[in-house]
């Protein structure tokens, strides 16, 4: 990873956390802290990542190599597949038995956006220790 | 697909990790090659066999059922 991109990475990270601290002061205390709680764990998580590409990087390897895009891509695929059947089966029953319900559009796509996420990190890590 | 890339390599006295520098990749890749659970592309598979100096035929050996 190079300066550039984790200074980015930061600086995204930061500007988060800028609006989840003014959501907190006018009053949006849940969604300002979940905020502010992903942030902290996602900085841990960089943190961590990043040192480790550091030290991989300083060997002379080649961390983001051809056989890591192979697993992203089988990841990402594997994941939207299961993400397409799982939201059509529910489109499906929930319009035959589901009751009529009013969800918030943001908080929807936030949770769908949640689990493809998790998909895709679960099959990553199944991919690359298969592959 | 089959290699010899751990025969090649454990003649060559050379670690996973510095045949992983040689060719610019990571060590996991190599422990993927060497397990035969990941197929190179072609720029990796020659790469890898000039390392050793021997064509890529010699190193990777394709199964005849692959592909079928």
């Amino acid at each position: 990873m190079t300066k550039t991109r984790l200074l980015a990475k930061y600086s995204v990270l930061l500007l988060i956390g800028v609006i989840a601290v003014w959501q907190i002061t006018t009053g949006n205390i849940s969604f300002g802290s979940a905020l502010l709680a992903g942030i902290i764990i996602a900085s841990i998580l960089l943190g961590i990542n990043s040192r480790q590409i550091i030290q991989i990087t300083e060997k002379g390897m080649n961390p983001y190599d051809e056989r890591v895009w192979a697993v992203a891509g089988k990841a990402s695929y594997a994941a939207i597949r299961l993400f397409a059947v799982i939201s059509a089966l529910i489109v499906l029953l929930g319009s035959i038995w589901g009751p009529q319900i009013m969800v918030n559009p943001y908080d929807l796509l936030g949770i769908a956006l949640s689990c493809l996420m998790f998909m895709y990190v679960g099959f990553y890590y199944y991919y690359n220790a298969r592959m | 697909m089959n290699n010899r890339l751990k025969e090649l390599r454990e003649k060559a006295l050379m670690t996973q990790e510095e045949l992983a520098i040689r060719a610019g990749v990571s060590r996991q890749t190599i422990i993927s090659l060497e397990k035969g659970r990941y197929n190179p592309s072609i720029t990796l598979a020659y790469k890898l066999s000039r390392i050793f100096g021997l064509s890529i035929e010699e190193v990777f050996l394709l199964n005849e059922t692959e592909g079928k």
